[in-house]
């Protein structure tokens, strides 16, 4: 009697984790449970996103704001204010037209990931991830590279633009780099089975995520390295 | 059989994992696999994680209070830093008094309050997100922690070490980076995880003013990181761009608290008494849409990221964008207070500790905003800049306040799983309102009259009444605090109020996945309303 107590607590036990997954997991049942609105994960990666363009937003305002307060401002020692040097100077623009380029035919991978996820291809999924993966890696090595090319102190005697420069630009380093994290767990998500055909949100969630960091990259690119 | 297993494998190649257990088919957990200290350090359960972030807000509360009351005292005589604070610890406790009330008291507060209401009041099992909420609490207790310690050790607006002053810029981004976190959980789970039936035009009030307020928080708390992010590059390596610190460095993130960003964190008291009211007085309000447009034109009006100290030229005061949303700003709680009113003058309602807080909440806002829209006139009156701007700032930051110890009244069996004592819910509220206006109402005359933060003639008497207003409003919040604590006792009714919306149908406290069988589909905004011919509810 004791022994078909003890089967039946186990059985019961066995029967909730496979329900449930894991016993102790505290997470409760999921959260679509009583709706019928699926894209959760979609949603909240759209909000996430307008976080993302109101803080660059802000970012690259501040930089705006204050280059024109600098370069209309009075004369530093009888000379007209220089915010940052001209293209051959301080901050070249070869590498940051190099990174440009990079995300821009990393944004044609990704697509290329999400169709084949939709399609349920394997095969080309796992190849154009891993492109889209190996391109946002080649955008942060560029951006290094032009760190370390780059003439231009952190903290200029008056001159704020060094201390902008390297915050507006540092700051989308890491948006691109948290991109790539969010991507490379999407992909694991998707390629293990969680999203698939039609159910596709996670990689999709991904591939906005990363069209946005090549948008905000775009404005950077035109504002930061281009006008100067 | 080959080709049945090649389709089954064809139809798998991107799906390995079977097929989620759709939940009508699942058994609901009703209680959490684990207890104690391990069920809460690791839960994800929307109600403890909210629970933790207003337990943690009203601690954060007790600190920012005692600051602005130590910060008021000393400035009695019209000159801060001369009497019980010298010059360098005055700017230190001012500055985080003020930023403290709002990101690490009233924000987090209402953002906890709303985790545990909102999931419950549009039908969902859990929040959005349930892990990315918590890791919100645990982010933000980092953040604030770091701050407080930030402050200890000399850092801080005008602090003198400046470690400790790059200690608090990162800390503070820290703390908006985990309300963001838990403003997107919020937002995704009114949009999207609402059981069926529940459009928006359904969703209850205080759930549609949450969303509102979440949107605005994600758009402009990332504006503040943004300025964070430069000021700590600037302090850490060149000081070119702010200086080193103090008032300059204050005045940076000063906006988040001033007219118009301020009225963001107003914005859930016009959902909340639209839901007491409602309830009370068990009237439906006919004009719903009329009210959400009154709580979404609210939250536009809220909007004061434009208000950047670094890109605001002229300053953020003297634009025409400024001046009318300052006159506008009235317009939308008027609104609010009509439509409660119509709803009260239908029938009297039960008087309920929820509904006495959200009236006063609501009043006292709606002078925060007649106050704020009198800066406008900046030719007749020149209140800008003056004490009528933190007069402005004081009432609606206590309105938010008085909002928020209603709400916790109202959803008080949700929150802490027992009714509140009435007697406390009635009367910290008019003790806060009180104080409020003791508070505010010598910093405008001081304000009206002129002198800025220069002493004058009598300052000392309007500065010791701001004292006297200042320590009502703690007293009050301890009277509120009072009323929360305590046992539950076994005959507590789940539904104290016989409210009409989702969250009157679950226990108290509620079960760990919420409702114990399926969720209830709706067919009405007042889903559990019971209608002389027929109950809205179908299970």
């Amino acid at each position: 009697m004791a022994t078909a107590t003890a089967s039946a607590v186990h059985d019961e036990a066995v029967h909730d984790e496979a329900v449930h997954g894991a016993a102790y997991d505290l997470v409760p049942d999921a959260a679509a449970a009583g709706g019928s609105r699926p894209r959760v994960l979609l949603v909240g990666t759209a909000l996430a996103g307008g976080a993302i363009i109101m803080g660059f937003a802000g970012l690259i305002g501040i930089y705006l704001s204050v280059r024109h307060a600098v370069i209309t401002g009075p004369e530093v020692d009888g000379e007209a204010p220089v915010w940052l040097a001209d293209a051959s100077g301080a901050v070249p623009l070869t590498p940051a037209n190099i990174a440009f380029g990079t995300l821009l035919l990393s944004c044609v991978t990704m697509q290329w990931a999400v169709d084949a996820v939709k399609k349920n291809d394997r095969r080309n999924a796992y190849f154009a991830l891993a492109i889209t993966i190996l391109f946002g890696a080649a955008v942060v090595n560029a951006t290094s590279f032009l760190y370390t090319q780059t003439g231009l102190p952190v903290a200029g005697d008056t001159n704020p633009a060094g201390l902008l420069f390297y915050a507006v630009t540092g700051a989308h380093l890491a948006l691109v780099v948290g991109a790539l994290v969010f991507a490379v767990l999407m992909t694991v998500r998707t390629l293990g089975g969680e999203y698939a055909g039609r159910d596709r949100e996670g990689i999709v969630a991904a591939s906005l995520i990363w069209y946005l960091t090549t948008a905000i990259f775009a404005v950077i690119w035109y504002a930061v390295y281009v006008t100067k | 059989m080959g080709d049945v297993a090649d389709e089954v494998h064809a139809s798998m190649t991107a799906t390995q994992a079977p097929p989620r257990p759709t939940a009508p088919d699942a058994p609901v957990r009703t209680a959490a696999p684990v207890g104690g200290l391990a069920g809460i350090l690791g839960s994800a359960d929307h109600k403890v994680v909210g629970r933790l972030y207003v337990g943690t807000a009203l601690l954060m509360a007790l600190a920012s209070g005692v600051a602005g009351l130590l910060a008021g005292i000393d400035r009695i005589d019209g000159v801060a830093g001369n009497t019980i604070l010298n010059e360098s610890t005055a700017d230190q406790v001012v500055t985080f008094h003020a930023t403290s009330a709002t990101l690490l008291v009233l924000i987090p507060a209402l953002l906890g309050l709303a985790m545990v209401v909102v999931p419950l009041q549009v039908g969902a099992r859990t929040i959005a997100f349930p892990r990315a909420a918590a890791a919100s609490y645990w982010t933000f207790l980092v953040g604030a922690g770091m701050t407080v310690t930030a402050y200890a050790i000399n850092g801080g607006p005008g602090g003198g070490r400046s470690d400790a002053v790059d200690l608090w810029l990162a800390a503070t981004a820290l703390v908006a980076v985990a309300l963001v976190l838990g403003s997107v959980c919020v937002a995704t789970t009114v949009l999207a995880v609402r059981t069926k039936g529940m459009g928006l035009d359904r969703v209850p009030f205080f759930s549609w003013s949450m969303l509102c307020t979440s949107v605005l928080w994600l758009l402009t708390l990332p504006v503040l990181v943004a300025v964070l992010i430069v000021m700590y590059v600037d302090h850490r390596y060149g000081q070119v761009f702010i200086g080193d610190g103090g008032p300059a460095m204050y005045e940076q993130v000063a906006w988040f608290g001033r007219q118009p960003q301020v009225y963001a964190v107003a914005i859930p008291v016009l959902g909340l008494v639209l839901d007491a009211a409602t309830t009370a007085s068990g009237v439906r309000l006919v004009q719903r849409g009329a009210a959400r447009v009154a709580i979404g034109a609210f939250a536009v009006l809220g909007v004061g990221a434009f208000a950047l100290e670094a890109i605001s030229s002229p300053e953020a005061a003297d634009q025409p964008v400024t001046k009318a949303m300052a006159l506008l700003a009235p317009l939308p709680v008027l609104a609010v207070v009509g439509l409660a009113a119509g709803m009260l003058r239908q029938r009297f309602p039960k008087v309920t500790s929820g509904l006495v807080g959200g009236i006063i909440a609501t009043l006292v806002l709606l002078l925060a905003t007649l106050v704020g829209a009198a800066t406008a006139f900046e030719g007749a009156l020149e209140l800008a800049g003056t004490q009528w701007v933190t007069a402005q700032a004081h009432l609606t930051l206590v309105a938010a306040a008085i909002g928020l110890v209603a709400g916790l009244y109202h959803w008080s069996t949700k929150v802490v799983g027992r009714v509140a004592g009435e007697g406390p819910g009635r009367t910290a509220p008019l003790v806060i309102a009180l104080g409020a206006v003791v508070l505010a109402g010598p910093e405008a005359l001081s304000g009206l009259l002129g002198d800025g933060d220069e002493a004058a003639t009598g300052i000392e008497a309007l500065n010791a009444a701001a004292v006297a207003g200042a320590v009502l409003v703690l007293l009050g919040g301890l009277v509120a605090t009072s009323g929360l604590v305590g046992r539950r006792r076994a005959d507590e009714p789940a539904d104290p109020w016989d409210g009409h919306t989702l969250e009157w149908a679950t226990a108290s406290p509620p079960s760990f996945s919420n409702f114990d069988g399926d969720v209830p589909a709706v067919t009405s905004a007042e889903p559990l309303r019971v209608d002389a011919d027929a109950e809205e509810v179908s299970a």
